[in-house]
Order: C-alpha cells, then sequence, then structure tokens
C-alpha cells in the first residue's frame, strides 16, 4: 500500500498547488473532458486511504500518464520502445490495478471504470512484451531482469511462507498484504518478459499469497465498507423527517446539475411563507432517495420509502399556517410551489390546504380557459418541435453501434449495439462519453417535464428516467411571465388578483415559469455519471431529479443479473433550449440569453 | 365538413322535433361514406326540409320550444356553427373584476368555442355595448390550425340584450392566432346566447354550488 499513498500525498500536493481546490472538484467525464474521474461518493472513505475521493483522482491521474506512454508505442518500429520503460509500465498497471481493485470494494463506480482502463492497459503492456521480447535490447533486459529475480527468489519464497503462516490469523492479513506489495510490484516489472511457468514461478512467489491476503481483507473490508454504507442509509433515513438546518453546512460531496447556491438546499433568501415547506420537503425527498441509493449499494433492503401520509400530515398543517400571509399575486407562485411538490405524490393536497377559502366561481370560471390553454400550448409545442426536433427519450433510449475512435489507441474497442444512455459501462466511460458524444451533441431535441431547481435559478431538470437525465438553462421567470400575458389574461390573474383554486394550481407554476412542458434545443453535452454517486449524495435543489410515481425513486433491482449498483452510470445531457412551452404559453428563448 | 353536419343535427335535435327522420337520412347518407357534392346536396334538401317542417310545426303547436341559443363564426375556410349557447356571469370575491364568459353544450367532438371578455356588470343581461373578449375556436379536426386564439390582445364584441332572455352578440372580423403560429382570420360572427344564472361565491361561506 506504500506506492499507493506516495500516490495520493503526490495528488495532493497537485491539489495544493491549484489545479483543484478539494476532491469536491472532480467533475465526471464528459464529452468535452472525457477523462475526468468519475465522481466517487466517498461513502468509505472514512475507512481509509484506499477508499478516498483524493485516491480516485491519483488513480485516474496515473491511468492518463500510462495510457498517454502506451499510446506513444506504436508496434511500427518495435526497437523505439524502451524494454525498461515497458517493464515500469508492467509495474505501474499492476499497482495502479490493486488501487482500483480497492475501489470496487468501496463500492465506487469509478473502480468499475479503472479495472477497464488498466485491464486494458494490462492486456496491452503483455502484448507489445511479447512483440519486443526477441529485440536484442529486451533480451538483455530481459536476461538482467532475470538474474534479480533468481537472487530475490529464495527471499521471496520464505516470505510467501511466512505470510501464509501469518495469514492463519486474519487480522494479520493488512500487515501481510503491506508486505508483499512492494515485492510484488517489484517482481512485476522483472517479469515483464517471461511468460508461462517462469512467470508464475517468480511472481507467484509473492503474488499467490498476496491475492489470499487481498481476498481475506477485501472480504473483511468489503463487509466494512456494507456496515458503513447501510449505517449511512439508516442515518439518513433517520433525518429525513428532522426540520433541515439551514444552511446545509454537512452537505456530502456531489454538486447538482446547474449552478449550486451556497446553501444548495434551493432555498431563495427571502422571506416567502412557503420557505420552510419547500425547505423541508426537499430534505425529506433527496434524504429518502439518499437513503434508497445508499441501501442499494449496501446490497440492504431499504425499510421505508416516501411515506405520502406523513408528507402531508407533516406539509398540510405548515401551508395551512403559512396560508395566511399571502396575498395577490403571491398566491400564485406560492401555487406554483406547491403544485410540483403535490405533483410529485398524486397530490397531497398542498394546493387545496394553501387556498383556506378557494373562491368556487373563479374555479368554474377559469376551467375552459385553463383546458383551452393547455391543449392550444400542447399543439404549438408541437408544431415547434416539427422543425427537426426529435424526442429526447426515443434518442437517449435508442440502441446504436458506437462509432470508432474514442477508445485507448490500442486494441478492438467494442463496437456492439448498445442503448445510447447504456445503464451500464461496456467500456471505460471516457470511451463510450466520446462515443455518446458523437451519437448525440448537435441534434435538436424536445425534452418533457423540465422543472426549474428553484425559484432562483436558471436551471432547469428532468427526472432520471431511462437512464438519463436532462439539464437545460431556461428562461429567467420574467421572460416567462411576459410571454404568459394571455395566459394569465384568460385566468383572470393581474398584479393584484392570483389564482384562487386549487385546479389551476399547475396552470401557476406555467405562468410562473417554475415548470414546462416541453423544451426544445440542441444537446451541447453529454456527460456520464455514478448513479450510485449523483443519488447517494444528491442535494436539496436537485429533488428534480427524483421520478415521479409510478417510479417515485431511482431504484437498482436489477439484483439477479449479477450487475452491481456501483457499476450503474446514469447520463446528463446539457440543452441550449431554443423554445420552451408551458401549460398557458410556448415561446422561443430570449434573444438575450 | 363532416363534425358541422352533425353539428347541425344535433341544433336540429334541440329546437325542433320533427325533422329528424329527414336528417337521420343525412346521418346515414354521410356515414355510407358519400361524395361532397352529394353531401352539400344532401345537406340542402335536408335544410329545406327542415324549414318547412319547422314551419308546418310551429303553425301545428303554436309553441316553439325554449330558446337555446346559437354560434355562428365565419372563417375563411367555411363557417362554424353550434347549436347553442349559454351566458354566463362569475362574480368574485376578491374584488377581481366579473367574467361574461359564453359556452355552450360539449359533445368532445364537434367545434367549440369559447368567448370570455371582463365587466363590471351585476348580471348577464346588464352587459351592454363593447366588451374586449378573448375569443377560443377549437374545431376538433386535426389539424394545426384547427385551435385559434386571441393571442395578440382581446377583440371589441359588441353585447345586446332586448330583455328576451337572450344576450345577441356581434363577433367584428378578428386576427386570431392558430395554435401552428399561424394568422387565423375570423371573418366575424354572431352569437345569440340564453342568460344563465349568475355565479358568485360569497366570501367565508361555504358555497356549495351557488348559482349552479
Amino acid at each position: 500500500m506504500i506506492r499507493v499513498r506516495s500516490v495520493v500525498r503526490t495528488a495532493a500536493a497537485w491539489v495544493v498547488m491549484g489545479v483543484s481546490g478539494s476532491s469536491l472538484v472532480i467533475a465526471n467525464p464528459s464529452h468535452q473532458k472525457p477523462r475526468e474521474p468519475i465522481k466517487p461518493h466517498g461513502v468509505a472513505a472514512e475507512l481509509g486511504d484506499w477508499a478516498t475521493p483524493e485516491t480516485v483522482r491519483a488513480l485516474y491521474a496515473r491511468a492518463d500518464a500510462m495510457a498517454d506512454q502506451l499510446e506513444s508505442m506504436t508496434t511500427d518500429d518495435l526497437r523505439r520502445i524502451s524494454p525498461k520503460r515497458l517493464m515500469e509500465l508492467h509495474r505501474g498497471v499492476w499497482e495502479a490495478k490493486q488501487g482500483a481493485r480497492w475501489l470496487v470494494v468501496a463500492g465506487e463506480t469509478a473502480g468499475h471504470d479503472l479495472m477497464r482502463h488498466f485491464g486494458s492497459m494490462e492486456a496491452r503492456v503483455n502484448e507489445l512484451a511479447s512483440r519486443v521480447g526477441p529485440t536484442r535490447a529486451a533480451m538483455k533486459a530481459k536476461t538482467q531482469a532475470g538474474r534479480r529475480l533468481e537472487k530475490r527468489h529464495p527471499a521471496r519464497s520464505k516470505l510467501g511462507k511466512q505470510a501464509y503462516a501469518a495469514m492463519q490469523n486474519p487480522d494479520r492479513a493488512e500487515v501481510v498484504l503491506d508486505k508483499l506489495y512492494g515485492e510484488c510490484a517489484d517482481a512485476a516489472a522483472d517479469v515483464t518478459f517471461l511468460s508461462g511457468k517462469t512467470r508464475s514461478k517468480y511472481w507467484g512467489s509473492v503474488l499467490s499469497p498476496y491475492e489470499q491476503a487481498f481476498g481475506i481483507l477485501s472480504t473483511r473490508r468489503r463487509r466494512a465498507v456494507q456496515t458503513a454504507t447501510a449505517e449511512a442509509a439508516q442515518r439518513v433515513l433517520r433525518s429525513a423527517t428532522e426540520p433541515p438546518v439551514a444552511p446545509q453546512a454537512g452537505s456530502p460531496p456531489g454538486s447538482p446539475p446547474g449552478a449550486g447556491g451556497p446553501a444548495g438546499d434551493g432555498s431563495p433568501a427571502g422571506t416567502d411563507p412557503l420557505d420552510s415547506v419547500d425547505r423541508w420537503y426537499r430534505h425529506y425527498a433527496t434524504s429518502i432517495q439518499r437513503a434508497a441509493a445508499l441501501s442499494d449499494l449496501a446490497e440492504v433492503p431499504l425499510e421505508s420509502g416516501f411515506d405520502r401520509e406523513a408528507v402531508g400530515r407533516t406539509l398540510v398543517p405548515m401551508v395551512r399556517r403559512a396560508s395566511g400571509d399571502a396575498a395577490g399575486e403571491d398566491v400564485g407562485r406560492s401555487l406554483a410551489r406547491l403544485s410540483i411538490i403535490d405533483r410529485r405524490h398524486g397530490s397531497l393536497g398542498l394546493a387545496e390546504a394553501w387556498l383556506t377559502d378557494p373562491d368556487e366561481a373563479y374555479g368554474e370560471a377559469v376551467r375552459p380557459a385553463a383546458d383551452f390553454l393547455r391543449r392550444y400550448y400542447r399543439r404549438r409545442a408541437e408544431t415547434m418541435a416539427g422543425d427537426g426536433y426529435r424526442s429526447a427519450k426515443q434518442l437517449m433510449s435508442q440502441k446504436q453501434s458506437p462509432p470508432e475512435g474514442y477508445g485507448f489507441g490500442w486494441g478492438q474497442p467494442n463496437r456492439r449495439a448498445r442503448f445510447v444512455a447504456a445503464t451500464r459501462m461496456t467500456a471505460p466511460a471516457f470511451q463510450m462519453v466520446g462515443e455518446n458524444g458523437a451519437l448525440v451533441v448537435g441534434q435538436k431535441v424536445v425534452v418533457e417535464g423540465v422543472t426549474r431547481l428553484s425559484r432562483d435559478k436558471r436551471g432547469g431538470v428532468t427526472p432520471v428516467a431511462s437512464g438519463y437525465y436532462v439539464n437545460v438553462l431556461l428562461p429567467p421567470r420574467e421572460a416567462v411571465r411576459e410571454a404568459s400575458a394571455t395566459g394569465r389574461r384568460l385566468l383572470l390573474i393581474d398584479d393584484r388578483h392570483g389564482p384562487a383554486d386549487a385546479g389551476v394550481a399547475s396552470a401557476a407554476a406555467g405562468l410562473e415559469g417554475m415548470s414546462f412542458t416541453a423544451v426544445g434545443g440542441t444537446i451541447v453535452r453529454v456527460q456520464a455519471e455514478s448513479t450510485a454517486t449523483r443519488m447517494a449524495t444528491l442535494r436539496p435543489l436537485a429533488v428534480g431529479l427524483i421520478p415521479p410515481p409510478p417510479a417515485g425513486l431511482v431504484r437498482y433491482t436489477d439484483r439477479t443479473s449479477g450487475f452491481k449498483y456501483s457499476e450503474a452510470i446514469v447520463w446528463r445531457i446539457d440543452v441550449r433550449p431554443d423554445w420552451y412551452a408551458t401549460t398557458t404559453t410556448a415561446a422561443v428563448m430570449p434573444t438575450a440569453d | 365538413m363532416f363534425e358541422r353536419v352533425k353539428f347541425r343535427s344535433l341544433h336540429a335535435r334541440r329546437r325542433y322535433r320533427l325533422p329528424m327522420l329527414a336528417l337521420g337520412g343525412i346521418l346515414t347518407a354521410t356515414a355510407g361514406g358519400c361524395s361532397k357534392e352529394q353531401l352539400d346536396e344532401a345537406m340542402a334538401k335536408a335544410k329545406e326540409q327542415t324549414q318547412s317542417l319547422t314551419k308546418q310545426a310551429a303553425d301545428a303547436v303554436e309553441q316553439p320550444l325554449p330558446e337555446t341559443g346559437s354560434v355562428s363564426i365565419r372563417l375563411a375556410a367555411g363557417e362554424i356553427a353550434i347549436g347553442d349557447a349559454t351566458a354566463t356571469l362569475f362574480r368574485f370575491a376578491d374584488g377581481r373584476r366579473g367574467l361574461i364568459r359564453v359556452t355552450h353544450r360539449d359533445t368532445g367532438t364537434g367545434p367549440s368555442i369559447l368567448l370570455q371578455g371582463r365587466t363590471g356588470a351585476a348580471s348577464a343581461g346588464d352587459v351592454r355595448g363593447t366588451v374586449p373578449c378573448d375569443l377560443l375556436i377549437d374545431d376538433r379536426t386535426t389539424g394545426p390550425t384547427a385551435m385559434a386564439m386571441t393571442e395578440e390582445g382581446p377583440i371589441d364584441v359588441t353585447f345586446a340584450s332586448s330583455g328576451d332572455g337572450v344576450l345577441r352578440i356581434t363577433i367584428p372580423p378578428s386576427k386570431l392566432a392558430a395554435a401552428d403560429g399561424s394568422p387565423f382570420a375570423v371573418n366575424g360572427g354572431a352569437i345569440t346566447a340564453v342568460i344563465g344564472e349568475t355565479v358568485a361565491d360569497t366570501p367565508g361561506v361555504d358555497s356549495g354550488g351557488v348559482g349552479r
């Protein structure tokens, strides 16, 4: 482990030098920056260096450096490949792979990704070694390495035997592993040009006990990770119904899409009477989702999901208390917020609780107009979409053969057709994200069901579904309000009079620029993320990523296939909008954007 | 055309009882998939028959059925005709200006319109003169121009009442917008609307269906 630690120190120094502020800056691979690490959830970070975000970053940096070296070694002229460098690469790949293995144990998706990197590199190094082997330089290096191996062999054999003996006590596995690590790495370099029985004789004397120690230790660590993860799930679940302390100081790693506020809970600085309702709800919903993700990661059942009745019991009185303070247009703004929460649960009756004395005449008066507006602007959106926009869902859900040229500079990448929004890695993430960049960036799409992150944010998202979610820069709320003049007039809303019936709550969400039935635009960016990280670290601001019923939560249900939750990925696509539609208006994006 | 034929038949069914048999013939012909010419011919014939039968019916009983109102809106492509219309006045508890709204029985298939404008009048019968109104049209065909609305602002609609329980409403030639964003011209229209009960909510009182 010593070497991994030194790598960690290097990364830490790099961080201090200002390349990045902290592990939180890990960005996820995008088509523009495919080599960025997959952001870790860090659930097991406290268990040791082997599971920290810093280790993730350091291992990706190492993967990059080694990939660069390997890519520079073409087989056109074998004499230009230095046998020594190849030997060091063999060592380096082995070492880095050990780090990736621990990240897999830690339940980090990055670990699975890195295993693909180092697995591919290992195969490439061995292939190059077999080709370079017959050259004079390699023969010489091989002879020298053979001498070193022969010389160390008795000592290594002895060490191996002692290791087996020591491991009779499983508590000693970690110490044994540390002792063997350096010998295994040194031997890895020296066996580069050896094969078959000689390779296993010299390397195996330390590698076999190492693997046994690894097996013992990984079982223990896996158990510790599961315990820590399950405890975290319980903690998060318990905290779900506790009133959140604002600001959310201890929010876990994981930045929400779009711009994030300092507190990250999406609550504006103002004194809207419904802020506390909104904050409670966001905290509750994201806590349940986080607990669900953590329990999936720990492979234990989650005892409870959304408790619709508990939400209603808590929120309805809060809404009633707040309702006395609202007047005029505040009513509309508040209804817009409540309708979004209501809709996520079928209906909790929040809009009704808010309007303690609804005007039934109003409700009856505007019903036909509200219905007409909804149908009219749906058609307007269909017309706008007819101008070369395709359904984002259809684009992301189709099966495609990945385009060539996005893998490592060696080998034959897997080109079997896959879903664009694949939920499991079939190649290293940098390759898949590059392929998806070629497949979807620049495509004009229609995105349905976008919700604004919060009242004072420009970002909007769709819930996670079919392996992806969409991130959109929405028009300012004022622009939507201006474009909604007809809708406001038809719903009898003016500066002093808001909607006075719960039946128009969803129309209010449209009028207030909070929810959008459709957004048409161009995909400008595609990013791959760890589903576990995305969901386990979901911030209150990003509550809109949680799917509405019947799905309700992003859960992992595919356990039978041997595909772990920690291997699952989710795609984020960023859309630059050209136009938008709500239930009460449709308009092109303001040109100022 | 098919929708309008059905609507004329509805009109007839509500106001006059006798011509049903004659109209049944049209519907049969329509369902049988006849040509437009045949249809027009049948229509003309039926209209003639209807008028003559109506006269006979009125003569016979001397008791016309109660007025149900009617809608006629002229478009470049033809006419939207609906066999009933009701004008309802809404008054609101929160000081919001009232609403005069004209709707009709909705069959869910034929064309539909909605006319509404703000007024301070105490009852629908008191609405007189020019009222800026929104006009919404849905002829329920499938094309993107099948829905239109006063998206650019209200139009000046004239209301008149002669105290006989109906409002006579005149719609001037107007520019609407279709759902696909294209201009949509209304060449004018006339609505005879039966005055319905005023709908108002009393603040603080559970108004289980006031005025309904």
